[in-house]
């Protein structure tokens, strides 16, 4: 009997070891491993099957601008009839969409058929002037876009204006208001457009309340005759100047 | 940015439209402007005048083609420039094609060389802008007009042939 109980004992004992060394082999593996990332499985972006932009790592594209951004360039270029064109775009003109259009890509083309249909799409606001602009002669036949823009499509063939806009490829959309580019990208489809439009339009809108809220405080505060400088303005008592 | 088409090429300031056109079976127009100009007009711009801003500024250069009841470089046409600088005293409403409350016209004549007929048509909205009020900022003041109006002719160039 004490036999026995000497075995259980250390059997009990050897597993207790086990149990304690595979715990703390368990723990060493762990902390090599280091924190769990937040970006994703690195063997899952290395996977050759993946498509390359979900290889490329974590980062999302963000907007290159938002509301009050760069300045707009005028369009120079020739129409399909082999006039030449300058539309201009600075700060007294009217809100204006730029498409950059090629005639071989094929998203473009559904761009196409909807504008040469002679309907203008419901998410073109009326007051936005319309212009799709492709690459120069050299690089486009006016006769293949005459068939795509039709009479109704206002286009410019302007390769320089591919470049001062940067427009990566085709389609490329960039909105314009009062000379400066408030929204610009890739898109598919009207509604996407239409979501470019709305942000930019919001943003400045966003913009505008922000001015127009600081135009109310200095009303109201020049009405008490506090003025810029004033010394209750500042929290020790001081004018600006000092 | 310099525009140019048919032989006939002008500097445009930024932030001005511009267009050199021809159509089927007619000689080349020009048309400028400090505004947008519209898609579609007529030779002398009447759409495009009709919408003028103040401070506005509308040019239109016409050729004209010779025949035996036009002689380049005589009668009406036998100017062979343009009278620049221009003087504010050269424009006047009744020189207008339309006539229009705040425009006034310029009008001239001339043979480019060797044998090119043309008509300039001028036309500048002088309304009233309110103090302090400035609804297009590219649009000069009403005095600037002339000026603005007269370096932009200075760069115009006519080939002799089209």
């Amino acid at each position: 009997m004490v036999v026995l109980v000497a075995c259980e004992t250390l059997l009990l004992v050897l597993l207790v070891v086990l149990v304690v060394g595979l715990l703390r082999s368990h723990a060493e593996i762990l902390r090599r491993l280091g924190p769990p990332r937040e970006d994703g499985d690195e063997e899952f972006q290395q996977d050759p099957g993946l498509p390359g932009q979900l290889r490329q790592g974590p980062s999302l594209p963000s907007p290159r601008q938002r509301a009050g951004g760069r300045e707009g360039h005028d369009v120079v270029g020739t129409t399909l009839a082999g006039d030449a064109v300058k539309l201009g775009l600075g700060k007294d003109a009217p809100p204006t969409l730029l498409a950059f259009l090629s005639s071989g890509c094929s998203v473009c083309q559904r761009f196409w058929d909807d504008l040469r249909s002679g309907r203008r799409p419901p998410e073109l606001a009326p007051g936005i002037r319309f212009l799709a602009v492709t690459k120069d002669p050299s690089e486009e036949s006016p006769a293949r876009l005459g068939e795509l823009a039709g009479a109704e499509i206002p286009v410019v063939m302007s390769s320089a204006a591919w470049l001062d806009y940067g427009a990566p490829a085709a389609p490329y959309f960039v909105y314009l208001e009062a000379g400066d580019v408030y929204g610009e990208g890739s898109a598919s489809s009207w509604r996407q457009i239409a979501s470019l439009l709305r942000d930019a339009i919001d943003d400045q809108a966003f913009v505008r309340g922000g001015e127009r809220r600081t135009r109310e405080v200095d009303r109201v505060l020049a009405s008490a005759g506090i003025e810029a400088g004033h010394p209750s303005l500042y929290p020790a008592g001081k004018g600006e100047q000092e | 940015m310099r525009l140019a088409a048919y032989g006939i090429a002008l500097d445009l300031p930024r932030g001005w439209d511009g267009r050199i056109y021809r159509r089927p079976g007619a000689s080349p127009t020009l048309h400028a402007a400090n505004f947008s100009l519209p898609a579609n007009d007529a030779d002398f711009g009447s759409t495009a005048t009709a919408r003028m801003p103040p401070g506005g500024i509308f040019l239109a250069l016409k050729e004209y083609q010779a025949g035996p009841r036009l002689h380049p470089g005589l009668g009406l046409y036998a100017s062979d420039s343009i009278p620049l600088p221009l003087s504010r005293r050269y424009f006047h409403p009744r020189a207008l094609q339309v006539g229009r409350p705040g425009q006034s016209g310029f009008q001239h004549f001339f043979t480019a060389a060797p044998r090119r007929p043309f008509c300039l048509y001028a036309v500048l909205n002088t309304a009233h802008v309110p103090l302090g009020f400035e609804p297009f900022g590219t649009l000069p003041g009403a005095q600037d007009q002339v000026g603005h109006l007269s370096r932009v002719l200075s760069t115009l160039t006519i080939a002799s042939g089209q």
